[in-house]
């Protein structure tokens, strides 16, 4: 049996199933409105956080038990809004301009559980933010990242989020000046 | 530091990311400028707003049929991972089998060797091929 010993595979290792269920319950509603927050629609939204959540389980064993769950599972999850994204903006590049596009409506306060008028103000100031800008604010102020964890989800510096978030908190305190 | 560079630290101020020596020069900044305090206001009041948002449930029933997926990907997964592993063990042990049994003349082993490494080169280069055909997939190697 010497020729056995020899043999290494290197066999992904499934999540243990009572962590990632755990995991499961304790992300899915942040996921789902992350998503939302980032592409503007519930059934997209809903996609990506079930993608997100197999592909946490596909790469399980890529994952460092030393540093914490959440930013790299928004790291995932954002990366595939982004390449939805993406191919929202290509479609719309391939369809005459006259056609809505009816797989990508538009964000809009509708999104928001609440019909307060400032916060649909607000909302809708996020939204007419570049994507990175309003990344960060969704990221800071909807989900309570640190800078640092900011930074791991998006791959940028720490002082990139730390000039994006200011910058995009200067725009949006200017557009609401009169209702702050 | 100029003056613009203060304001500039505000946002990280609210949020708690300042060295103490940049807090204490926003600090100085805020009790000396109406304007930067005017300014500081404005910032704490939007965050408290964007921090006071909830947003639109999950369409109905989709969270459960979340977890219905997921509680059948988990298992499967670890049945391949079993599955997988138990099929190189008993093929390791085949071809030792056949390598080591003294029954089989030599002749004969060289023929199904010869056999069996090309049907194992061809799998492995149809595999390669379906492999290359792949669309890339940038999150594989995904470590954050």
């Amino acid at each position: 049996m010497a020729v056995l010993s020899q043999v290494s595979v290197d066999v992904p290792v499934a999540a243990p199933i009572d962590e990632f269920n755990l995991l499961v319950k304790e992300y899915r509603l942040r996921a789902f409105h992350f998503a939302l927050q980032l592409v503007g629609n519930r059934e997209d939204a809903m996609d990506l956080t079930q993608e997100a959540f197999l592909k946490v389980h596909r790469n399980w064993h890529r994952r460092d038990p030393n540093r914490p769950f959440a930013p790299w599972f928004y790291a995932i999850l954002r990366n595939q809004a982004i390449d939805l994204l993406r191919k929202r903006s290509s479609r719309r590049e391939d369809s005459p301009e006259d056609l809505p596009d009816p797989a990508s409506p538009k964000p809009g306060p509708d999104l928001l559980a609440e019909k307060d008028e400032l916060k649909q103000k607000v909302w809708l100031a996020i939204d007419q933010l570049s994507p990175p800008q309003r990344e960060v604010v969704v990221l800071r102020d909807l989900h309570g990242f640190t800078y640092k964890e900011i930074a791991e989800i998006t791959g940028d510096a720490v002082s990139t989020v730390n000039s994006r978030l200011h910058d995009a908190r200067e725009i949006l305190r200017r557009k609401l000046r009169g209702y702050l | 530091m100029p003056e613009d560079k203060v304001e500039q630290l505000l946002s990280a101020y609210l949020d708690g990311e300042l060295t103490q020596a940049d807090q204490q020069r926003v600090r100085i900044r805020l009790e000396d400028s109406d304007e930067t305090r005017q300014q500081y206001g404005e910032l704490m009041k939007l965050r408290e707003v964007t921090e006071s948002m909830s947003f639109a449930p999950p369409p109905e029933g989709r969270m459960e049929e979340l977890e219905q997926r997921l509680s059948v990907q988990t298992p499967r997964r670890l049945g391949w991972v079993f599955f997988l592993l138990g099929a190189i063990a008993l093929a390791a042990m085949a071809v030792i089998t056949f390598a080591t049994s003294p029954d089989i003349p030599p002749w004969r082993k060289l023929a199904i060797s010869g056999v069996g490494m090309g049907f194992a080169l061809l799998l492995a280069s149809v595999a390669r091929q379906r492999w290359l055909e792949l669309p890339h997939d940038r999150y594989r190697g995904v470590r954050k």
